[in-house]
């Protein structure tokens, strides 16, 4: 049961040596899978899937063993190499990016009691509301975090990305059924805590995302196509040739991501939850780009974003899409309506000054900004540290961004690389955006921000995902200082 | 083996050709993260340095709730440190006849308003129409004591139990009201409130109000009053409005978006600073004299347009006495006091008229007139010409005049105030009979240069400079434009206009040595601590004329003022006062619009006591209409008399009888009844008294006067020695109008005793005016009848 061990993994063939093998390896596996388990219902399945363009891998090592038995040697595993994992210097995670992740949690969940206190005092009477319910959630998550950072990423490749995928679908489509809050269908009401459909999906974009890309990377990167006889003069033509590439890029590197990740996005247009879509479109964008998506297609898109901004602004198609950028471009018109988040914001973050009014002392978060322990956490934050604490608290996150980065594209494992770049961009695009939309650089979206925020349920996901992120780091054979 | 692998770095040098793709657009991603970093840093350096003084502004401005803290408005005292303004606590009881509206049925309004009415001392209808008004809110008082707040409190906030029920009004719209008892009812699940708006739609509110107290208030015209805002209005609340009225001071607390209080301390409280207090010049009891001899004066002499009456310190200029009659209340200050002007007003038919009328009557009656409205002065300037010509050797004191009852001036007469003239008569006498052609000669011996350049020095061309709002200067004739019947006119104080302060300072200066001083009311300011901010030093503006010039003056002042001089009215027996009285007749213009007849002012003005002046009273009536007389001499001396009658004693100035004072003066009667018939003659005899006895007894019996009163030292006592009958009664005679020999002899005949009062008494022209026990009356012989007297017939 040794699967923390790299040398199985390594065995990802670098590029150069695929440029002549022009078929993929997943077409090759479906195929495997079509002669070898004939009578098979699951086999037929995963012919069925095949066809339809999933990677049905049912190699041994892909294979998720769902019995009794394995389960609980699986969580025997876990346990006991929980200890070797913390002790064992070379199996062990990446300990700087722990160590950042556990400063985050510290100083978010400090932020976030002293940003909600006055503001849970005034809505439920009881200022410690939003501090017990953090407290829990951060302790379980971190335990979570250890505990998964034990499971060998490899588990997730393959069946168990299209399981979280489905499942995240399924959850989004019961959200939209049940009874939303003024028209928003955000949440699943556990009785204890409310469940975010919408991080799942996240965590399944990036994983289904990656296991496209790891099993189709070099047929997406291909540059000469041996297997058609170009005879012709006309199909020999540059012209002929860019154009042939980029219609199999379309093939192989676009639509695949486009039919995997548009139900997710019309979901979550319907829930709707427009900043959960953005962060779902720039991190598939991200890892398409990384992927190898020809860069036709995203100055192709830019395009088409710059077509839909102008039918936002300027005919209003979308309902409140043009006030919205209206009182990004001038808050202050309706301070006191439209404007009155932005504008409150504003002013906690100009009080701050460098230096700022000292731990606790924030006056903009007695009910002038809106949920202050959520969204415009930051703004708080600025009010209460200053430029300077500002600016070490993005720092910090610029340093998980580093870490996380480093550590993935060490992983000689291309689903593993692209799995760790994929949450790591996850977390570093809600800072950046959750800072510009608190700083009112981009419009207004309701973003929370990672580690700050109050909620249980995103809190313990983010850990989930860093825990991922730890176990890409154990697995990986190259340790990085 | 261990491969090496893409990394951050590595990326750049592989083995491959260029960069390989991947490396290149790990690249790509990680500087466009970087570039978004860094825009975010630059954002926030913008927001947070650079440019975070708008923001930050507007933030605190939100937050701050600046509350006011009112300054107590400080007090004004008279000389002694009696308070005469005070701020002390009140309230605003507001309405909201919405609010009323829509939670009371029409019989529950009138309930309410009912008592409301009562508690503020108010009109139910006002209450009840002010309740019906269209607007949010109404006033109903601005100025409810202590004793109606707590009343009004008491109704309309309770301790309760109450919930709140949802009901359907007739409409069946729905909507919620409170179910308020008195007591706890546990299975309702109540509320429980102490301070429960149970009257709902009336409120109070913090104020302050301003007390004028003594008694009843006085010199209103003088203090002025505060207006709505507590903002001083008129005289010294207006004038000194700045130094009263102190500092506001700022208190600073958080507040949240709702309003509430945010627990932060700002420790910048600004503390109010209390307005500095006044100590007036004035004392209260000397005021007080003037007002009651003035108002009294007022209705007597049923003066038509205002009495003015000013007693000063001759030597300082410091104001012992101010007043302006009619007056008003300042607590009350808009209620028109007087009935001739409400009359007028109420016969107004027109609203718009009858409204303006009634501004202007306020406007009238808020007018210090003493400071603010001029007069013509007429004989009571005539010794400020005098000291003009003594000081400019033009006459002396052995000058003699003749007077033929009118001057010629270019070609026409002026005449005199007695038209058959006085025939010779010395510079004194000219005085003592106030006599226009003497004065007119010493004004053309003067010359108009002279006489303007004394009119200037005496502070006649420009206000005093008291520190009172709204002081105006008169009209006069320059020495440019002054002929020669302007300067014969202007040297009996006729043809220019002053003010009765100017008058008074004139006066003054041409009295206590020459000096020209600067009247003033504030003797000092003092802050709320009692310190001392600011003390009035005396200002001498400047020497008119010489001491030895004043000596003079005084000497014919007094001279006037006593037998056989025009102001002899104001004689005071143990005081020494000068004195000069004036008549001057109001111009023609104002004289036609009154049906012809001819208007005057009548005015007195007095030194006291001569030989060493200490003060000087001005007392002034703008169109008297006494029947017997408009003069000065007649009609304002009395009051004078009457006024330093007991000023002067308050003040403590030495009393020096004549011998004949002395006489009329009264001692007590010793109580000889019981006594024989010897040692009780002897008795009264050794205390002055004449003896008659009735009987022949050897005991006396009965004695009136009776022990123990008093009685002139003149009087015959009348003593019984015969047990059995009393002593003989007699009817009193009627007394009044006669000659003061006349009055004697008639008395003597019924055998009573006369106690002489007022003046005049010992002058052929004193006439008896008033007599003390009414003509018939059956007294016992002996009885003390005082009758007082005046000197008659005074043309000034």
């Amino acid at each position: 049961m040794d699967k923390i061990s790299s040398d199985r993994n390594t065995g990802n063939p670098p590029e150069s040596r695929g440029e002549r093998n022009s078929r993929s390896s997943s077409v090759k596996a479906a195929r495997q899978g079509e002669t070898s388990s004939k009578g098979s219902r699951g086999r037929l399945a995963a012919r069925f899937l095949a066809r339809l363009g999933f990677e049905a891998h049912f190699d041994e090592i892909h294979r998720p063993d769902l019995s009794p038995g394995r389960m609980w040697g699986g969580v025997k595993n876990a346990a006991s190499n929980t200890k070797s994992v913390i002790l064992n210097r070379h199996m062990s995670f990446d300990k700087p990016l722990f160590i950042i992740v556990i400063v985050l949690v510290i100083v978010g969940f400090t932020m976030m009691s002293s940003a909600s206190y006055a503001y849970a005092f005034a809505q439920y009477g009881d200022s410690m509301r939003f501090i017990r319910k953090q407290i829990g959630f951060a302790v379980a998550g971190v335990i979570a975090m250890i505990v998964i950072s034990t499971i060998p990423p490899e588990k997730y490749k393959g069946a168990a990305s299209y399981f979280m995928w489905g499942l995240s679908i399924l959850l989004l489509g019961v959200v939209l059924v049940l009874p939303g809050n003024k028209g928003v269908h955000r949440w699943i009401n556990l009785g204890f805590t409310t469940l975010q459909p919408s991080e799942i999906a996240k965590f399944a974009a990036i994983l289904v995302c990656s296991t496209y890309i790891a099993y189709h990377y070099k047929e997406i990167n291909m540059t000469t196509y041996k297997s058609l006889e170009l005879k012709h003069r006309a199909a020999r033509s540059k012209k002929f040739k860019w154009f042939y590439g980029l219609y199999r890029n379309f093939q192989t590197a676009v639509w695949p991501f486009v039919w995997r990740i548009l139900p997710i996005l019309v979901l979550l247009v319907l829930e709707p939850h427009l900043s959960c879509t953005i962060i779902v479109l720039l991190i598939v964008g991200t890892l398409m780009f990384l992927g190898g998506t020809r860069g036709e297609y995203f100055l192709t898109l830019l395009g088409m974003a710059a077509v839909a901004i102008i039918l936002i602004v300027f005919l209003g198609v979308v309902p409140y899409g043009r006030t919205r950028v209206e009182m990004w471009l001038d808050p202050f018109a309706d301070a006191k309506g439209d404007g009155w988040q932005t504008v409150q914001s504003l002013y906690a973050i100009s009080s701050g000054g460098l230096f700022g009014a000292g731990f606790g002392n924030s006056r903009q978060k007695y009910m002038y900004i809106a949920e202050p322990q959520n969204d415009f956490i930051f703004a708080v934050i600025c009010e209460e540290l200053g430029l300077v604490g500002a600016i070490v608290i993005i720092l910090i996150f610029v340093a998980f961004i580093w870490r996380g980065f480093v550590l993935s594209v060490a992983n000689p494992d291309r689903f593993q690389k692209f799995v760790g770049i994929g949450i790591t961009a996850q977390i570093g695009y809600q800072m950046i955006l959750n800072v510009a939309v608190v700083s009112n650089l981009v419009p207004n979206t309701g973003i929370s921000l990672p580690f700050f925020s109050s909620g249980g349920t995103s809190l313990l996901m983010l850990l989930a995902e860093i825990g991922v992120l730890l176990a890409i780091s154990r697995s990986s054979p190259n340790k990085i200082m | 083996m261990i491969k090496k692998t893409h990394s951050f770095i590595t990326g750049y040098f592989s083995k491959y050709k260029g960069l390989d793709r991947f490396s290149f657009r790990f690249t790509v991603v990680s500087v466009m993260i970087g570039v978004f970093v860094a825009a975010i840093f630059l954002n926030l350096l913008n927001l947070m340095v650079i440019n975070k003084d708008r923001n930050q502004q507007a933030a605190a401005s939100q937050q701050l709730k600046t509350t006011s803290i009112a300054a107590g408005r400080g007090s004004i005292m008279d000389i002694t440190g009696e308070t005469l303004v005070e701020s002390a606590a009140a309230w605003v009881v507001q309405m909201e006849p919405k609010v009323i509206g829509e939670t009371y049925t029409a019989e529950e309004r009138e309930e309410i308003c009912r008592t409301i009415a009562e508690i503020l001392d108010m009109d139910y209808e006002t209450v009840l129409r002010r309740s019906n008004m269209n607007s949010n809110t109404v006033k109903l008082t601005v100025k409810a004591g202590k004793d109606q707040k707590d009343k009004l409190q008491a109704y309309i906030i309770r301790d309760v139990y109450y919930r709140v029920v949802e009901k359907k009004d007739k409409n069946g719209k729905k909507y919620k009201e409170d179910e308020v008892y008195f007591e706890d009812h546990p299975e309702l699940n109540l509320k429980h409130e102490e301070n429960y708006q149970y009257i709902k739609g009336v409120t109070l509110l913090n104020d302050t109000k301003r007390y004028y107290y003594h008694n009843t208030p006085i010199a209103a015209n003088v203090l002025g009053y505060t207006n709505f805002d507590n903002e001083g209005s008129q005289g010294l609340e207006s004038y000194y409005n700045d130094v009263l009225r102190g500092v506001d001071g700022k208190k600073l607390t958080a507040k949240n978006s709702m309003g509430g209080e945010m627990p932060f301390d700002f420790n910048s409280d600004i503390p109010a600073i209390d307005g500095n207090s006044l100590t007036l010049t004035i004392d209260a009891n000397i005021q007080s004299i003037l007002e009651k001899y003035l108002r009294q004066a007022v209705i007597d002499n049923d003066v038509q347009n205002r009495a003015v009456g000013i007693i000063m310190n001759v030597n300082t200029g410091a104001i012992l006495g101010m007043s302006t009659m009619p007056d008003y209340d300042p607590e009350d200050y808009q209620t028109i006091t007087d009935e001739n002007v409400l009359k007028k007003i109420a016969a107004i038919e027109d609203p718009d008229e009858k409204k303006k009328a009634t501004i202007e009557a306020q406007q009238e009656q808020w007018r210090n007139k003493a400071v603010n409205d001029t007069y013509e002065p007429g004989s009571v300037f005539k010794p400020i010409t005098l000291a003009a010509a003594l000081e400019e050797g033009a006459t002396d004191m052995d000058d003699t005049f003749v007077c033929k009852g009118y001057c010629v001036i270019g070609k026409r007469r002026v005449h005199c105030a007695r038209r058959s003239g006085h025939g010779r008569e010395t510079l004194t006498q000219g005085l003592m009979n106030s006599c226009n052609p003497v004065f007119m000669t010493l004004g053309d011996r003067l010359g108009t240069a002279n006489f303007y350049k004394y009119f200037k020095s005496f502070g006649l061309t420009a206000a005093t400079g008291i520190d009172l709002p709204g002081e105006s200067a008169g009209m006069y004739h320059t020495d440019e434009d002054m002929t020669s019947l302007d300067l014969a006119v202007s040297s009996f104080g006729q043809s220019f206009t002053v003010t009765p302060i100017q008058m008074i300072t004139a006066f003054a200066a041409a009295t206590n040595g020459g000096y020209l001083v600067q009247p003033y009311i504030v003797d000092k300011v003092t802050d709320h601590n009692g310190n001392i901010v600011k003390n009035h030093q005396t200002v001498i503006r400047r020497q008119v004329v010489s001491a030895e010039t004043s000596k003079k003056v005084c000497a014919m002042l007094e001279a006037t003022a006593n037998k056989g001089g025009t102001a002899s009215n104001v004689y005071l027996s143990g005081y020494r006062i000068g004195a000069k009285t004036g008549t001057s007749q109001k111009i023609a213009k104002q004289a036609v619009l009154k049906n012809d007849k001819n208007l005057y002012v009548a005015s007195f003005c007095a030194v006291a006591p001569i030989d060493d002046p200490e003060i000087v009273i001005l007392v002034m009536f703008d169109e008297p209409n006494n029947p017997r007389s408009h003069s000065g001499g007649t009609i304002v001396a009395p009051v004078v008399r009457s006024i330093l009658s007991e000023v002067l004693p308050y003040l403590g100035i030495d009393t020096i009888y004549s011998e004949d004072d002395l006489r009329l003066m009264d001692t007590l009667v010793p109580n000889i009844t019981g006594q024989t018939r010897d040692e009780a003659v002897k008795a009264l005899e050794e205390k002055g008294f004449n003896v008659r006895v009735i009987g022949s007894g050897d005991k006396v019996t009965g004695q009136i006067p009776t022990g123990g009163k008093s009685a002139p030292k003149s009087c015959t006592v009348v003593i019984n020695t015969d047990g059995e009958d009393g002593i003989p009664t007699t009817v009193v005679p009627d007394l009044v109008g006669m000659s003061p020999t006349g009055v004697a002899y008639a008395v003597k005949t019924k055998g009573l005793n006369i106690r002489y009062a007022g003046t005049g008494y010992n002058s052929s022209s004193g006439l008896s005016v008033k007599q003390e026990i009414p003509a018939g009356s059956v007294v016992e012989q002996g009885t003390v009848v005082t009758v007082e007297f005046t000197v008659d017939g005074i043309t000034d």
